[in-house]
């Protein structure tokens, strides 16, 4: 058996073990550490692997990862989240189907605060579902409007997925920050055009509510002061150049501790969960980052992402259509795997291909992500669907899964467009001077 | 005296072995959770490191010496001691695909197997790093900036790696007794 055929059985036995309940973290670590000594040889492999869980952890622009995550876990408990649901209802609610669209709109302005899609999902989740419940709102149409807003955590700046893939890649993190903007705005306004195109055909699905006064949208929106001056500093800061990555991941961690505090709600109960939810997310993220050096490793070392790149080129298939067909294998393989996973376990032939085609690696992150993004809402294993089933137990996947459809085709638009108007990625970090124009 | 008949005697091992297995469990549940308070604590710690390096640029125009050092240090330490408790939490992403479909028994037993691969890579990797972190302790590395020596960075590898082999372990154990006394 030929070095890359090993690499592809390798590709295949982790998905076989994650499918039977192997965590994906371990799956990527055995078969990268047994199909290394296979490749190499025990004394080469094992003095390679040696080292890598250290290399996987110890960067310091890795640094910027638990930041994130601790910046999210305590905005989610600061309670910001109610206040930027009221502050866009009161500019939408009046509208039909304007509290989903004001869900949409607050996940939008948290997922820049929190750069995590379960963690946003399912804060706005508790916030969103029961006020539409209340205002006689379809079931399927209120949970998939917090389940694909959720999404948005994903790609609006600062994601997490973004940021890894940055280091993976060696990309500047800031000019993915930039290049993931504007698609984050447009997948919004798609996401609300959906909602709009679902209660024109069904008014009863997303009633008006009354509308709010001008004092009180003044007040609403002033409420929401904290939020935008988190976004502002962590974003701002990047882009201004006053903060690194990290020190405005460290900056922004320091402020949603400070907002907790300073919100009242920052008890020694939600400091100990905060921190537990900090762990878990922590030791998950870099565990699988860990199995992914050494799946990477032996994927590097059996030749497939040559091989792979070498085969596409001999088929002659025009660049455009290899990077669809890549991305049709992102959505199936996002139905079945959760977006991290699926990008540590691909980014090497992926970006190898990518590459050799001459592809802006800039513009492949931002239609990874959003790729990744789809799967988090696609059946069976939509993550944020299950969240949104945690958050709200008479939610069935079915009436979910029924539901967020119209969120997919405007994804499958987004993501159409994007390929097509790369500029939509490429304009912002280019404006910034962060990418080559 | 009469000697308990078989049926008894197998329940009887097994309800032990499977009390001995949570308790096991629990307490590494307990260890776990305190590695990793101390873990988020030092992340904490980085935080506010990173605050005042900022804060220092802007006040008095140099960088605080040996940040760098001191934050990779902390999310040394929040890494890889938050990876037990992850395990402990069943934290670490799990694909639900088919096992589903199988009944509670052969998820138990597949979920059985898995932790007691998690337990074997780790402990495999935790065999490879102790020899690597002998070799920087002997030829006594260090960090850049403030010479921290390079071992102390290891030693959260290895901690890590450690707790998160005893982890799984311990989940191996509960979930090849659980249910013992039915099956």
């Amino acid at each position: 058996m030929n070095d890359p055929l090993i690499g592809l059985f390798g590709f295949l036995a982790v998905l076989a073990l994650a499918a039977l309940r192997v965590p994906i973290a371990i799956a990527m670590g055995a078969v990268g550490a047994l199909g290394g000594i296979l490749l190499m040889g025990w004394r080469s492999a094992s003095y390679v692997m040696a080292s890598l869980p250290f290399e996987a952890v110890f960067p310091y622009g890795l640094s910027v990862v638990p930041l994130f995550i601790f910046m999210g876990v305590f905005a989610a408990h600061s309670g910001l989240s109610g206040n930027l649901y009221a502050g866009v209802h009161a500019f939408m609610g009046h509208l039909r189907g304007g509290l989903a669209m004001a869900t949409v709109g607050a996940c939008g302005v948290f997922g820049a605060i929190c750069g995590s899609s379960l963690a946003t999902c399912a804060t706005m989740g508790r916030v969103a579902l029961p006020e539409m419940r209340d205002r006689g709102y379809d079931p399927g149409l209120a949970g998939a409007s917090v389940a694909a807003g959720g999404t948005l955590g994903v790609l609006i700046p600062p994601s997490i997925l973004l940021v890894i893939y940055a280091l993976l890649t060696e990309q500047s993190i800031g000019a993915l920050f930039a290049a993931a903007m504007i698609p984050g705005a447009l997948a919004a306004l798609l996401y609300m055009g959906a909602i709009r195109v679902r209660v024109g055909r069904d008014p009863a699905a997303g009633p008006a509510v009354e509308k709010a006064s001008g004092a009180a949208r003044l007040q609403a929106f002033w409420r929401m002061w904290d939020a935008f001056l988190l976004i502002v500093l962590v974003i701002g800061g990047i882009y201004a150049g006053i903060f690194s990555p990290t020190e405005a991941a460290a900056i922004g961690a320091g402020g949603a501790l400070l907002f907790t505090a300073l919100r009242g709600k920052l008890t020694l109960s939600t400091l100990g969960k905060g921190m537990q939810e900090t762990a878990e997310l922590t030791g998950m993220i870099f565990l699988i980052l860990i199995g992914a050096a050494l799946f990477n490793f032996f994927i590097e070392a059996s030749g497939l992402t040559t091989l792979l790149v070498e085969s596409i080129t001999a088929a002659g298939l025009p660049p455009m259509a290899v990077l669809v067909l890549m991305l049709v294998f992102y959505v199936i393989l996002g139905c079945f795997m959760d977006s991290l996973s699926m990008i540590l376990l691909t980014v090497t032939p992926a970006f190898g291909i990518v590459t050799a085609f001459g592809f802006d690696p800039i513009w492949f992150g931002v239609l990874l992500v959003s790729v990744a993004e789809i799967g988090l809402i696609t059946p069976p294993i939509g993550m944020n669907l299950f969240v949104i089933q945690g958050v709200s137990r008479e939610l069935s996947l079915r009436v979910l899964s029924r539901g967020i459809l119209p969120f997919i085709a405007a994804d499958g638009l987004r993501v159409a467009l994007i390929l097509l108007i790369p500029a939509l990625a490429l304009w912002l970090p280019r404006q910034l001077g962060l990418a080559g124009g | 005296m009469t000697p308990p008949d078989p049926p008894h005697r197998d329940t009887a091992l097994g309800g032990g072995a499977r009390r001995i297995a949570r308790a096991f469990a629990r307490a590494m549940e307990r260890t776990t959770r305190l590695f990793a308070g101390v873990g988020i604590a030092a992340l904490a710690v980085a935080i506010g490191l990173v605050v005042v390096d900022v804060a220092w640029r802007r006040i008095g125009s140099q960088s605080l010496i040996g940040a760098v050092d001191l934050t990779q240090l902390c999310v040394m330490a929040a890494a890889f001691l938050s990876i037990p408790y992850a395990f402990m939490r069943g934290a670490h992403v799990t694909v639900d695909l088919f096992a589903s479909r199988f009944g509670p028994r052969a998820t138990r037993l597949l979920d059985a197997a898995g932790a007691a691969l998690s337990a074997a890579l780790v402990a495999f990797l935790l065999y490879l790093s102790w020899g690597r972190a002998m070799e920087q302790w002997r030829y006594g590395d260090v960090s850049q900036d403030l010479a921290i020596p390079m071992i102390a960075y290891w030693a959260f590898v290895l901690l890590g790696f450690a707790l998160s082999a005893l982890a799984a372990l311990s989940l191996f154990l509960e979930r090849l007794t659980a249910g013992e006394a039915r099956g």
